[in-house]
C-alpha cells in the first residue's frame, strides 16, 4: 500500500473538510430555502395527512410496495407543522440523497478526483429540489429515493469485495425483493445502478454481464406482477409508484429525470475519471447553476405557490400576513380575492379597504363549493369565522374528501372537531380528538379539548366555541349559493357583534352592483347600529345621489369622499383611459365598469 | 452473582405477572363500562367473538381480565389490555352454549387498582345464522365528495374482510346499491356511478355491463332488489338531489326530481314498465318482491317542489302484484301502510324470507332516512296487518337501511348510535312473538380502536350465505373499458 506523506496527508484533510463544508453550505442552502421563502409548502404537504402512531396505521401502510417508504414519508412530514423542524428535515432528507449519490460516485469511480464526484453528485440534488416544485410531490418520493440509492449503495459495497457469482444473484434478487417492498417503483434505480455497476466489472464476460441485467429486470418485472395480483390500485399507479405525488395516476416528467439522473450520475463519474477536474468542476457547477436558474421558474410556478402561501396564512389565521401579502403581490384569484376579503373582515377594514384590491363578484367574497381541497378549506374558513358552522363543517370535510390520494387530513379533522364541539356534537367530537391524540403535534391540543367537552359549559365560555356557538342561526333551511346574502343577514341579526357578517352583507350587493339591495341592507343594520358608516357606505351612497341628481348628503359622506366621486367622475366621462387608470382600485370604476 | 441476577429477574417478572392479574380486587355494584355494550345481547353460536375495551372516564384502564362461563362450567379466560377470546375457544362456547347465556365476569385495572363488576350475561340463540357473512359498502358519510370507497364483505366467524370491489382500483369510481339473491350472490348486482357508470348484473358468476342511465327510463336503475326466481331485478331510477342544512342538527337532504319503479328481465335484457310505476305526480322508489314473487313493493311519494318543500316529501308503502311467467303487473295499487296519514315518510322496506312480516323505516319526511336523526326501525306484521316501531332496537339517533338473513330469524341494520355521524352495522334477531333482542355492534378484533379510528360509515349491509366471487381485475377492465349493453325497453 502506498503510504501518505505528511503533506499528502494535510492535503486530503484539507479536501475532507472543503468537502464538509461544500455540504453544510448546501445545507444551510436548502434551510433556507424551507423557512423562508417556500416555508409556506411545508405546510401544504403536512396538511394533506393524518400520520397516526397506531398499529392499524402502520400495517395499512406497510402492507403495499412502497408502502414504509410513505410510511417514513409521513412520519417525516409531520414535522412540517413546524417550520423551523420541518425544514430541517427536509433538508437533512435532500442532504442525504446527494452524500449518497456521492458515495455512489465513488464506487463507480474511485480513482476519480474526490472533487468532481462531489460535484455530480449535486446534479440528483437539484433534479430532486426542481421536482419537489411541483408542490404535490410528498416526502414519500424522497424517502424512497434514499433507500433505493442506499440500497445500490450497499450492493456495490458488497460487490467491491471479492464475491461469487451465486451471492451478487442472491443479493441481487434479494434486494431487489426487500427495496420493491420498501421503496416501492423507484427501484428501478437500484435494478440500473447494479446493472451499470455489473457492466463496470472487468473480471466479468458480457454475455454473464447481459444474463445479470436481465435477470435484474425480470427479477423487477417479478415483483411488480406478483404484488400487482393483489393490490386495489392499477398496474400504472404502481409502475409509477404508489403516494410519491398526490396524484396517483399521473406521472411527472420531473420524477423520470430524477430517476434517471441517479443512474446517470455515477455512470458519468465513470467516464469523468479520468478527465482532469480543472476542466470538469467548472463545466460541471456552471451547467449546474445555469440549469438551476433556467429551470427554477419553471418548476416553482408563481402563482401556485401563492395560492400555497394565501392557504397558509389562512390557515394560520395570520390576517394582517395576508393583507401585507396582497397589498405586495396583487390578488386576482377567486382564492387569493376571498382570503384578502377575508383577512379584511377579520381586521375590520373591508367596509373600507375592499377595493383597493381586485374584486371577483360574490364569488370572490365567498367562492362556490369546487371538488377541490384548497379552496374548499379557505371557504370552509370563511363559513367558520362568520359563524356558518355547518357549511364550514361541509367545507371542511369535502376538502379532506378531495385529497387526491385518499388520505385524511389533521388540519381537517381539527376543524371538524371544533365545528362538532360547537354544534353540541360532543360524541363525535370525542371521535375526532381521540384520532388527534395519536399524533405528535395535535395530541396535547386535542386533549385540552377533550377536557374542555366533559362539561358543556366550559363550550359555552370559550371564547371561539361559545361565541361561534351563540351566532349560529335558529331558522332551518337550506343552504343556497345564491340567497348568501340573506344568511349573511340573518347572522347579523341574530348577533349584531358579528362584525364580519355585517361587512360581508354590505359588500355582498355591491359587489352584485345592486344599490337597491345594498341601501336595504344598510336600512337593517341602521336599525341595530344607527352610527355605522364605513368608508364603502358612504362612497355607495354618495353614488347613488349622483346617479340619482340628488344633493350628496354632507351629513353622512364627507367632503373627500364627495371629492374623489367628482374626480372619478371626471375622469369617467372623458373615456380617457390614463385618466380613469387612477380609479381602477374604486368602488366607483367597479360599479360602473363591467370588469 | 450471576445467580442473584437470574433470581431477581424471576421476581421482577413474578411481581409482574401478578399485577396483571386481579388480587383482591374491589367489588363494585355495578355493570362493567364497555365497548362495545355487549351486556346481555343475543347472538348466533360460531359468530367471531364479542371482543370489548372496558372504558372508563376516572382514570387510564391499565388491564383487563375476563372470565366467561358457560351454562356447564366450561371456562374461557382473557387477560390483557382489552377483553380479545381465542376464536376457537369462543366458537367451541357458543356451539354447546346454544339456547343458554353465558356469564362473563369482568375485572379492570384502573390507575393502579383492580375492580371487579358485576356479572353480565351474553345470550347464545337457539336460531342459526347459516349466512357466511355480511356484504357492505364503506365510504366516508360525506356530501358530495368521496374518497377511497368499496364494497367489502365480512366473514361472521372471524375478523376477516375482504373488499368485492374497491374505487381505488378505478380512479376513483362510486359504487353502491350492491344486492343478491335472498342472501344467495350467485345472483349479485351493483351500481356504478360516474365516468364509467354502469349496471353490473352477474348471474351464476357471468357479469353483464349495463348501460348506467336511459333517457327512455329518465334516470339509472338504482336500489335494486332480486326476484326470488332470479329471473328479474327490480330497480327504481331516482334523479337525485342533494341540499345542505345551514344550521341546526341536521346535516344533508336527499330528494328526487323524479323517480319510478321498473323491472328488468336479465332473461330478456329487457325492462319491464307500468303505467302505476311510472307516473308523472308520484315518485316510485325503493322496491322490492315479496318472497314468492307475486307481489312487489314499493313506495309512492306526491311529487313536490324540491328544495322548497322537501319536508313534504313523505311516502307511503304499497304494493302491485306481479306475474313472473308473463312479466305482467296487476292493475291495482295498493296501500299497506299509510305513513303520510301519520305525517311520516316510509323507506327501505325489506319483506321478511317467510313472509310474516316486513321490515321498513320510518322518519319524518324523505326516503334517505340515515341523515334523519329521528329515523327509526318498524316492523309491519302481514299476519295482523298492524305496524310498530322496533324500540327494542331503535336508538335516539338514525337507524336506517336493514336486511333480513336467509332464515329470517336474523337482521342486519345500519345506525349512528355511537357518535350521531358514522353508520355502523348492528344484528338482532328476532322471536317467535315477533320481539327482537337487544342489537350487537358487528365484532372487530380490537373493536374500540377500530371503530374510533374508522372515519367511515358502512351502508346497504346485507347477509351472504356464500363469499361473493367477483374477480375484481376483470371487473377493473370491464369498468374501465366503457363497453355498455344497453337494455331494451318492452
Amino acid at each position: 500500500m502506498k503510504k501518505e506523506t505528511p503533506n499528502g496527508n494535510a492535503a486530503k484533510d484539507s479536501s475532507r473538510y472543503i468537502h464538509i463544508g461544500i455540504f453544510s453550505a448546501i445545507a444551510v442552502i436548502l434551510y433556507y430555502f424551507w423557512t423562508v421563502p417556500y416555508r409556506a409548502a411545508l405546510s401544504y404537504r403536512e396538511q394533506l395527512q393524518l400520520f397516526q402512531t397506531t398499529s392499524t396505521y402502520f400495517e395499512e401502510l406497510t402492507a403495499r410496495p412502497g408502502g414504509p417508504a410513505t410510511y417514513l414519508g409521513e412520519f417525516f412530514t409531520q414535522f412540517f407543522n413546524n417550520f423551523w423542524i420541518g425544514a430541517a428535515v427536509m433538508t437533512g432528507l435532500l442532504i442525504s440523497v446527494m452524500l449518497i449519490s456521492y458515495l455512489i460516485c465513488n464506487r463507480f469511480a474511485p480513482s476519480a478526483p474526490k472533487s468532481t464526484n462531489l460535484a455530480l453528485s449535486i446534479i440528483p440534488l437539484i433534479s430532486l429540489m426542481l421536482f419537489l416544485g411541483n408542490p404535490d410531490v410528498t416526502l414519500t418520493f424522497v424517502v424512497a429515493l434514499s433507500i433505493s440509492l442506499a440500497g445500490s449503495y450497499l450492493f456495490t459495497s458488497i460487490k467491491a469485495k471479492p464475491t461469487t457469482t451465486v451471492l451478487s444473484y442472491s443479493m441481487m434478487i434479494a434486494g431487489t425483493t426487500l427495496l420493491y417492498w420498501l421503496a416501492g417503483a423507484v427501484t428501478i434505480i437500484f435494478t440500473f445502478l447494479i446493472t451499470a455497476y455489473a457492466f463496470k466489472a472487468n473480471h466479468k464476460s458480457i454475455a454473464n454481464k447481459i444474463i445479470f441485467a436481465t435477470v435484474s429486470l425480470i427479477c423487477l418485472a417479478a415483483n411488480v406482477y406478483i404484488r400487482s395480483l393483489f393490490l386495489p390500485y392499477p398496474l400504472s399507479y404502481q409502475l409509477i409508484g404508489i403516494g410519491y405525488t398526490m396524484m396517483p395516476d399521473r406521472l411527472d416528467v420531473w420524477q423520470i429525470i430524477v430517476e434517471a439522473l441517479c443512474v446517470f450520475v455515477p455512470i458519468l463519474a465513470a467516464l469523468f475519471a479520468k478527465l482532469p477536474k480543472k476542466i470538469t468542476i467548472p463545466a460541471l457547477i456552471s451547467v449546474e447553476i445555469l440549469a438551476a436558474i433556467i429551470l427554477y421558474p419553471k418548476s416553482y410556478d408563481k402563482a401556485t405557490y401563492r395560492l400555497i402561501d394565501y392557504d397558509y396564512m389562512v390557515r394560520a389565521n395570520d390576517w394582517e400576513g395576508i393583507l401585507r401579502y396582497s397589498d405586495e403581490h396583487d390578488p386576482d384569484l377567486p382564492l387569493s380575492v376571498s382570503a384578502t376579503n377575508l383577512a379584511a373582515g377579520m381586521t375590520g377594514q373591508l367596509d373600507c379597504r375592499a377595493f383597493d384590491y381586485y374584486q371577483h363578484g360574490t364569488e370572490g367574497l365567498i367562492p362556490p363549493f369546487a371538488k377541490e381541497t384548497l379552496s374548499s378549506w379557505t371557504t370552509g374558513e370563511i363559513f367558520f369565522q362568520l359563524g356558518m358552522v355547518n357549511s364550514a363543517q361541509r367545507f371542511y370535510f369535502e376538502g379532506m374528501e378531495a385529497i387526491p390520494n385518499y388520505n385524511k387530513s389533521g388540519r381537517a379533522v381539527k376543524r371538524l372537531a371544533e365545528t362538532a364541539i360547537i354544534r353540541g356534537e360532543y360524541s363525535l367530537a370525542k371521535k375526532y380528538l381521540s384520532m388527534l391524540q395519536n399524533t405528535i403535534f395535535y395530541k396535547k391540543w386535542a386533549q385540552r379539548n377533550l377536557d374542555l367537552i366533559k362539561n358543556p359549559d366550559n363550550v359555552k365560555n370559550h371564547p371561539l366555541y361559545g361565541t361561534l356557538s351563540r351566532r349560529m342561526i335558529d331558522e332551518q333551511y337550506l343552504f343556497s349559493e345564491s340567497e348568501l346574502d340573506k344568511t349573511l343577514g340573518q347572522l347579523f341579526l341574530k348577533d349584531s357583534g358579528n362584525n364580519l357578517a355585517k361587512q360581508y352583507l354590505i359588500l355582498y350587493p355591491l359587489l352584485q352592483r345592486d344599490l337597491n339591495k345594498f341601501a336595504q341592507y344598510m336600512g337593517v343594520i341602521a336599525e341595530v347600529q344607527p352610527k355605522y358608516n364605513p368608508l364603502l357606505a358612504q362612497q355607495a351612497l354618495a353614488f347613488i345621489s349622483m346617479k340619482n341628481g340628488q344633493p350628496i348628503p354632507t351629513n353622512i359622506v364627507p367632503p373627500m369622499v364627495e371629492q374623489s366621486l367628482r374626480n372619478f367622475a371626471q375622469a369617467w366621462t372623458s373615456k380617457n383611459p390614463s385618466l380613469i387608470e387612477p380609479h381602477r382600485r374604486s368602488l366607483f370604476y367597479y360599479l360602473l365598469s363591467e370588469e | 452473582m450471576t445467580k442473584y441476577k437470574i433470581f431477581s429477574i424471576l421476581i421482577i417478572l413474578t411481581l409482574w405477572g401478578c399485577g396483571n392479574k386481579p388480587h383482591n380486587p374491589e367489588k363494585v355494584n355495578a355493570l362493567p363500562p364497555i365497548f362495545p355494550d355487549y351486556v346481555d345481547v343475543t347472538i348466533p353460536a360460531g359468530i367471531a367473538p364479542l371482543n370489548f375495551a372496558v372504558v372508563s372516564d376516572n382514570g387510564e384502564v391499565e388491564r383487563v381480565d375476563v372470565t366467561v362461563k358457560g351454562a356447564d362450567g366450561y371456562k374461557l379466560h382473557t387477560n390483557g389490555k382489552y377483553a380479545k377470546f381465542d376464536i376457537d375457544k369462543w366458537h367451541k362456547l357458543t356451539e354447546e352454549n346454544k339456547g343458554k347465556t353465558l356469564t362473563l365476569t369482568v375485572c379492570a385495572k384502573i390507575d393502579g387498582k383492580w375492580i371487579q363488576y358485576g356479572d353480565f350475561p351474553i345470550n347464545i340463540s337457539n336460531y342459526p345464522l347459516d349466512q357466511w357473512g355480511l356484504t357492505y359498502r364503506r365510504i366516508a358519510p360525506g356530501y358530495e365528495v368521496y374518497s377511497k370507497m368499496g364494497i367489502y364483505q365480512r366473514d361472521l366467524g372471524n375478523f376477516e374482510e375482504f373488499p368485492i370491489i374497491e374505487n381505488t382500483m378505478t380512479d376513483g369510481q362510486c359504487y353502491n346499491c350492491h344486492t343478491s339473491n335472498r342472501t344467495n350472490p350467485k345472483d349479485f348486482v351493483f351500481h356504478v356511478r360516474g365516468e364509467h357508470g354502469a349496471t353490473m348484473v352477474s348471474k351464476d358468476g357471468n357479469c353483464t355491463w349495463l348501460k348506467a342511465s336511459n333517457d327512455t327510463l329518465g334516470g339509472s336503475m338504482v336500489y335494486p332488489y332480486w326476484h326470488p326466481s332470479g329471473r328479474y331485478c327490480a330497480f327504481s331510477t331516482n334523479q337525485t338531489r342533494q341540499g345542505f342544512h345551514i344550521s341546526g342538527q341536521k346535516r344533508l337532504e336527499v330528494f328526487d326530481m323524479s323517480s319510478d319503479v321498473l323491472v328488468y328481465d336479465t332473461e330478456k335484457n329487457e325492462i319491464l314498465l307500468d303505467s302505476l310505476l311510472n307516473t308523472n305526480a308520484w315518485s316510485e322508489n325503493t322496491p322490492s318482491f315479496s318472497p314468492d314473487g307475486k307481489w312487489l313493493y314499493f313506495t309512492t311519494c306526491l311529487q313536490q317542489e324540491y328544495p322548497l318543500h322537501h319536508k313534504d316529501e313523505k311516502y307511503n308503502l304499497c304494493r302491485i302484484s306481479f306475474d313472473e311467467t308473463s312479466g305482467r303487473f296487476g292493475s291495482q295499487v295498493d296501500t299497506i301502510f299509510n305513513a303520510v296519514a301519520m305525517d311520516k315518510s316510509v323507506t327501505w322496506p325489506r319483506p321478511s324470507y317467510d313472509g310474516k312480516y316486513i321490515l321498513f323505516t320510518l322518519s319524518d319526511y324523505g326516503y334517505f332516512s340515515i341523515w334523519h336523526k329521528e329515523s327509526d326501525q318498524w316492523i309491519l306484521d302481514l299476519t295482523t296487518g298492524e305496524a310498530r316501531p322496533i324500540e327494542e332496537i331503535n336508538s335516539s339517533e338514525a337507524d336506517s337501511f336493514h336486511n333480513w338473513s336467509d332464515n329470517s330469524r336474523w337482521m342486519v341494520f345500519t345506525s349512528r348510535r355511537q357518535d350521531g355521524l358514522y353508520s355502523h352495522l348492528y344484528l338482532t334477531s328476532i322471536n317467535d312473538n315477533g320481539r327482537f333482542s337487544k342489537p350487537f355492534l358487528l365484532p372487530q378484533l380490537n373493536p374500540e380502536q377500530y371503530y374510533r379510528q374508522s372515519l367511515y360509515s358502512f351502508n346497504t349491509p346485507d347477509f351472504t350465505k356464500f363469499k361473493v366471487e367477483l374477480n375484481s381485475r376483470e371487473a377493473i377492465d370491464a369498468v374501465m373499458s366503457d363497453e355498455r349493453i344497453p337494455v331494451k325497453v318492452k
